[in-house]
């Protein structure tokens, strides 16, 4: 058990997904690495994590599908997704955003800048699930 | 060097079963546990499998993984 989060970070480019895996550590995550949508995806369902760092453009199953199927099952909905990709294209970014990422990454990232970012959105996430808590035991049964 | 399933041969059935389980659930430090453990049966192999998990390359081992699962091929 850790308190910082548990991360996923997602990406094809084996030189990527280290920096983004040694950053992420660095900063005291519990990070696990997938090189391909199918283990990420495997690997989330059958043990959520806190935050999801997806790339876009991967071989078989992109960031999108990957992300499409995050949303789509019970265990995964609620995680949020950042996505980190070279692509940023409004029409892409707001593709994004309808199939559920809560933010966006452009790569080349400074890495005080997706530091930021993951900490922002495991707190907001923190703080919706109190909310979501507090709200369901204050309805009428 | 390329890995092939006659490569694991070596390995006992129960820690080829850790190996495929700890990389599917990408867990660095349980894979390399298990990766600890294969020195004591072949060194090459150890190494060879060291490489890939370094460039996260799990999927070129669960492939080298399944044959064994679903019976020898011959």
């Amino acid at each position: 058990m850790t308190d910082k989060g548990k991360i996923l970070a997602v990406d094809d480019t084996p030189a990527s997904l280290k920096l983004l895996t040694d950053i992420l550590k660095a900063e005291g995550y519990e990070v696990r690495s997938a090189i391909s949508g199918e283990l990420a995806l495997h690997a989330a369902i059958s043990n959520p994590p806190d935050l999801v760092l997806l790339d876009i453009r991967m071989p078989e199953m992109d960031g999108y599908e990957v992300c499409r199927r995050l949303k789509a099952q019970p265990a995964t909905r609620d995680v949020p997704v950042i996505f980190v990709s070279a692509v940023m294209e409004t029409s892409e970014k707001v593709k994004g955003f309808e199939i559920g990422a809560v933010d966006f990454v452009t790569k080349p990232y400074q890495r005080d800048e997706l530091l930021a970012r993951v900490r922002t959105h495991l707190e907001l996430t923190a703080c919706a699930t109190i909310w979501r808590t507090w709200w369901m035991s204050a309805q009428p049964s | 060097m390329a890995l092939t399933s006659e490569m694991l041969a070596v390995l006992p059935a129960d820690l080829c079963r850790e190996l495929h389980d700890a990389l599917e659930s990408l867990e660095g430090e349980r894979i390399a546990a298990v990766i600890q453990q294969v020195e004591a049966y072949d060194s090459a192999l150890h190494k060879t499998l060291s490489r890939l998990v370094e460039n996260f390359d799990y999927p070129a081992i669960l492939k080298a993984l399944q044959p064994k699962q679903t019976g020898n091929m011959t």
